[in-house]
């Protein structure tokens, strides 16, 4: 049971095969069992869990329920819970209780999703490597001295490692598709404002997206479906129906026209990622599919923009951690403001206050124009320029990032390596635009590559449906980590 | 080096920004950074200062490359959706939830939540 | 050489609307502290604005009222500062596209020019020295929908800086955009005060804040005003910081000389989206937008209300409603307007009441001036009768209390010429000194003729009749 999916679980579950409970209990062993080697969880709410479990029992016992009753999930630390410890990864929230439930949370509950536990994750999602935790580091299933991606890292390891049959995570320059490839899982970044933010701690407003982690585009399907909604509480949701993702999996592949940009199989991509993806576009080229060759320059600038912008917003977003109404406050302090900058010091971790002072610089008076400003201009030509693309092609699709996963403490010394691994997944959420990752094969070190695929505005059902079909036909998406057996 | 290898050529862009005050580039000086804490509130040791510094001026750096971007005449772009804002009803729809609230904070009395003296 | 004055004046007024501009939360004054501060207001992590309709239509009221231009899309930044009554780290305003531009308010004779009005949020509240050695802070207050509204430098002085915060005052009242509450904090102003000689260019500005009633304000910038001109005289400069005013003490001080300057770090904020306000919304706020004093008083006096009349009809809608209703009852502009600005202002008054709350219908107002016009009751009469109807808090019985306290005029000139002639012959020593040349005599008869009938006989038939046979040879 705990290597299957959500379809096969669900169905399980309606048939009484097997109860919530049962499940529940089998999953929290194993997170027991594992956690001390992978830190995926920070907390795990066993008790919590198993109360979900029998009321969803009870509801799958008169016949109701849809397909996430009963259901084992974990959320990213960063989705508020209701009287569970919501902590972002930080010493500023290690006892934060949030007296609120997150939309998407609401939205799962009334599922009747099993909340199993929160997950680890670089300290307010600003990370690639869920090393900045102040939890302790996230270790890599396949490999534990090797970091599992970012920032969702925590939630990747654990549907790796069959902790949980999956989870949520947030995006918001590839928190979720990253740590999704260097696990060797997949992980969805939704269309901006087609999932509501209220209740994710915000780390960049115009970019932060909630999304769903699971091990095959149909589970995230599954997940997504109940995860998106207009919310009132949240002004960029959108207001548009809701559509069930998981009926339209099997799209037509022929004519389909992918397009491949030169700037994402250039030098600097490891030829082990390079290798595993040539042979993904060559799977889809062979169903019929029509690859072409793209030019996107601005990508070349897609990630100082984001290093502009997100630590602009993130500066803002967390002035708000004062110690005055919740979270750390110092001990020891002189006056007010020394109590604000004691309390910021100690709460927040080194890269959290790095993005802050970075994002305060460029907001500041003589700087404003030259740096944000121009980002936001450059951030529309970027956004221009794959709109262009989504004329000539359906998909783009290319290597979520140029390295696989890499060992624990590598780029610590220097946030701009770092920085450079997300060039691939950076370009979507500066447009808004959905982009999945999955897996797509493994390097010479036997670390999973993940395939990313972008798509234009709401095509969310067609990046699920390729995805899809190409798990149809390969298996590197069942691989069980090799430090995780089942 | 080819010209789509763009991963390539930023990182030898960051590669051979040391933090020096050459050819327009940025780079903070310590006063700044010391200013830029001030107004973030986050207290930094002077023996941090140094990397905190160093670290800064690598991520200057690189969101430097945007500086030379031709962007005339285009609208800056705010947000990822062409929306607009949706409006509420007045209606109060929230009730006192102080006690759950102010169970979380740090120091309260009196229903007040307590800072060290404001100044004024 | 003299030395001109020059003021600019910046107001908040609260919005009244139900909930705050951001959250739902209840915007009512004076509840238990943090009773009425929402997730959203405490700024919880992950908790997000979302604007209130009803700000939105207030701002553009007001903009239509002072013809400004409406902004078909405007936008809310981010202003970032630290402080503890300001849960967010940042307050949301509108900076660079605010939702008014442009616009006037008249004073007297002169149009002040109004820059810009923007929606905001408001902060909370510290309280000091509550706890020894701390501050209580109490969110109630924020997120409360303010509209900042900023005049452009046209004032000259303390006195038309008042007339323009009064203006301004009574406009934001009058088209039910805010209560005016000063004590409640809910109509604040700061005030730009500079100096110069005539013609030069804008002096140092000071922004004077703690101005929380009209008198104080005027004081205030009478004060600063003096503080400039006696700095500039003895040869020194005017530092550009902010002042409070103590009124404790009649004068103004610097609020933080040592401050650290600000950096407020504006940028839009992203969790909202630009405001746009369609034409179909303007209209409508357009069409339900009242009649406005100018207008009001231009139009009153055209019907015959003498200005200075009309003015006082005019310092409230309140007053002007009722006054509008008492002459729809049928009565005219002129006598109504000399009853409701003479004896009904008075008894309002001195009762502490407002026009809104009167007790008297404005109906049974314009009855009794009918009933003055066509002869009924005398004026004289008219105002006890006022008196009595406030006292009584009964409506709609004008007629049926003439009747009852037999206040009817006497206007039978029979009647009254049988009582004249009586008066006449018992008081010979008075008609001889009347026709004797002394006038007085003559207002000694009318008296007695007005007493003999209690007041009700007509005073202008007896005026007639006494002149008439005063003026015949006694026969």
């Amino acid at each position: 049971m705990l290597n299957s999916g959500l379809t096969e679980l669900s169905a399980a579950l309606a048939l009484r095969k097997i109860s919530s409970r049962e499940l529940t209990q089998g999953f929290i062993e194993r997170v027991v069992r594992l956690n001390g080697a992978l830190n995926a969880f920070i907390t795990v709410d066993e008790e919590g869990a198993l109360a979900a479990a029998r009321r969803a029992d009870e509801r799958l016992a008169r016949g109701e329920g849809g397909p996430l009753t009963g259901i084992p999930l974990a959320y990213k630390d960063i989705y508020c819970t209701k009287g569970l410890r919501t902590t972002c990864g930080s010493r500023m929230l290690e006892n934060f209780v949030s007296p609120y439930d997150a939309h998407v949370v609401e939205r799962l509950n009334a599922e009747g999703a099993v909340l199993l536990g929160k997950c680890n994750m670089d300290q307010f999602a600003m990370g690639s490597s869920s090393e900045s935790s102040y939890f302790g580091p996230v270790r890599n299933p396949w490999d534990t001295k090797r970091v599992p991606g970012g920032s969702s890292g925590g939630s990747a390891a654990a549907v790796a490692a069959r902790m949980v049959p999956a989870a949520t995570g947030t995006d918001t320059g590839g928190s979720t598709r990253q740590p999704a490839a260097f696990s060797g899982v997949c992980g969805l970044r939704p269309t901006y404002g087609l999932v509501s933010r209220y209740g994710l701690i915000a780390f960049a407003s115009s970019l932060d997206q909630a999304g769903p982690m699971a091990r095959s585009a149909a589970d995230l399907a599954v997940l997504l479906s109940a995860m998106v909604g207009f919310d009132p509480r949240d002004s960029t949701s959108l207001d548009r129906p809701r559509q069930d993702y998981s009926q339209k999996l099997d799209v037509e592949l022929k004519g389909l026209r992918i397009g491949l940009p030169r700037e994402y199989f250039a030098e600097g991509i490891e030829p082990g990622v390079r290798k595993a993806v040539d042979a993904a576009v060559a799977w889809f080229a062979a169903r019929g599919a029509l690859c072409t060759g793209l030019e996107l320059p601005l990508t070349r600038l897609a990630v100082p923009v984001y290093y502009v912008i997100a630590p602009a917003e993130a500066s803002s977003n967390l002035a708000r951690f004062d110690g005055v109404r919740y979270g750390h406050r110092a001990k020891e302090y002189s006056d007010l403001v020394d109590m604000y900058c004691r309390t910021r010091a100690e709460g927040f971790g080194d890269e959290v206050k790095r993005r802050i002072l970075v994002g305060t610089y460029v907001l500041s008076h003589g700087y404003y124009d030259a740096y944000y400003l121009q980002a936001q201009k450059v951030r529309r030509l970027i956004a221009r320029e794959l709109s262009a693309a989504f004329q000539r092609c359906d998909l783009i699709i290319g290597p979520t990032a140029p390295t696989t996963a890499f060992p624990i403490g590598a780029k610590a010394e220097d946030p701009v390596q770092m920085y450079l691994g997300d060039i691939f997944t950076i370009p979507a959420p500066l447009a808004g635009l959905p982009a999945l990752s999955i897996p797509c094969g493994f390097d010479e070190r036997g670390l999973p590559v993940g395939l990313q695929m972008m798509g234009a505005h709401f095509s969310e059902g067609l990046l699920l449906g390729a995805a899809h079909r190409f798990q149809q036909a390969t298996d590197w998406h069942t691989r069980v980590p090799t430090e995780t057996p089942l | 080096m080819g010209r789509y290898d763009t991963l390539t050529t930023l990182r030898q862009i960051t590669q051979n920004f040391r933090g020096a005050r050459s050819e327009g580039n940025v780079s903070l000086v310590h006063d700044q950074v010391r200013r830029l804490a001030r107004l973030a509130r986050i207290a930094i040791r002077s023996d941090e200062t140094e990397i905190v510094l160093e670290r800064l001026n690598r991520v200057l750096g690189l969101v430097d490359e945007i500086r030379r971007v031709d962007t005339a005449g285009i609208e800056p772009m705010a947000h990822p959706l062409d929306a607009v804002q949706r409006l509420r009803a007045d209606e109060v729809t929230q009730d006192d939830q102080r006690e759950l609230y102010q169970s979380v904070a740090p120091a309260i009395d009196g229903g007040l939540y307590l800072v060290p003296k404001v100044i004024e | 050489m003299r030395w001109e004055i020059v003021v600019g004046i910046e107001t908040h007024a609260q919005l009244l609307t139900r909930s705050k501009i951001f959250s739902g939360a209840p915007t009512s004054f004076g509840a238990a502290p943090n009773s009425q501060a929402s997730d959203v207001d405490i700024a919880l992590p992950g908790t997000l604005p979302v604007v209130n309709r009803a700000a939105v239509e207030h701002a553009v009221r007001f903009g239509l009222a002072v013809n400004g231009a409406i902004k078909r899309r405007s936008v809310f930044a981010r202003k970032n500062y630290f402080y503890p009554d300001l849960p967010k780290g940042y307050q949301i305003s509108q900076y660079e596209l605010p939702i008014v531009q442009g616009g006037q308010l008249r004073i007297e004779s002169k149009a002040i020019r109004i820059t810009r009005a923007h929606l905001e949020e408001d902060a909370g509240k510290s309280l000091h020295d509550v706890f020894r050695g701390m501050s209580g802070i109490d969110l109630n207050r924020a997120g409360t929908p303010l509209l900042e509204i900023v005049s452009e430098p046209d004032l000259r002085g303390a006195q038309e800086a008042v007339a323009y915060a009064r203006a301004l005052h009574r406009l934001v009242v009058w088209i039910g955009i805010c209560d005016g509450n000063m004590q409640e904090g809910s109509f604040r102003c700061d005030a730009n005060v500079s100096v110069r000689r005539p013609g030069e260019k804008l002096g140092t500005r000071c922004e004077l804040k703690n101005l929380n009633s009209f008198r104080f304000m005027e004081h205030a910038i009478d004060y600063e005003a003096r503080r400039q001109i006696e700095l500039l005289e003895s040869g020194r400069r005017i530092e550009q910081e902010t002042r409070l005013y103590d009124p404790e003490r009649d004068e103004t001080r610097s609020m933080r000389s040592k401050e650290e300057a600000h950096d407020y770090r504006y940028f839009p904020d992203p969790d909202l989206l630009p405001l746009v306000v369609d034409e179909k919304t303007i209209e409508d706020i357009r069409r339900t937008l009242p009649e406005l004093p100018d207008a009001k008083l231009v139009r009153y006096v055209q019907k015959g209300v003498p200005a200075h009349a009309a003015e006082r009809l005019v310092v409230s809608r309140d007053i002007a409603e009722f006054f509008e209703r008492a002459v729809a009852a049928g009565a005219s502009y002129e006598g109504v307007a000399n009853l409701v600005v003479g004896e009904l202002a008075g008894l309002v008054n001195a009762a502490e009441t407002t026009f809104g709350q009167c007790s008297v219908a404005p109906e049974d107002v314009g009855m009794l001036q009918r009933r003055v016009a066509d002869g009924t009751i005398s004026s004289k009469t008219a105002k006890e009768l006022l008196g009595k109807l406030f006292e009584l808090r009964q409506q709609g019985s004008v007629d049926a209390l003439i009747e009852r306290l037999g206040l009817r005029q006497i206007s039978d000139a029979g009647a009254i010429e049988k009582l004249v002639d009586e008066v006449l012959a018992r008081n010979e020593k008075q008609v001889a000194d009347y026709r004797a040349g002394k006038d007085k005599a003559f207002n000694s008869l009318v008296g007695q003729v007005m007493k003999a009938t209690q007041g009700k006989a007509n005073p202008a038939q007896v005026n007639e009749l006494l002149r008439a046979k005063l003026a015949k040879p006694p026969s």
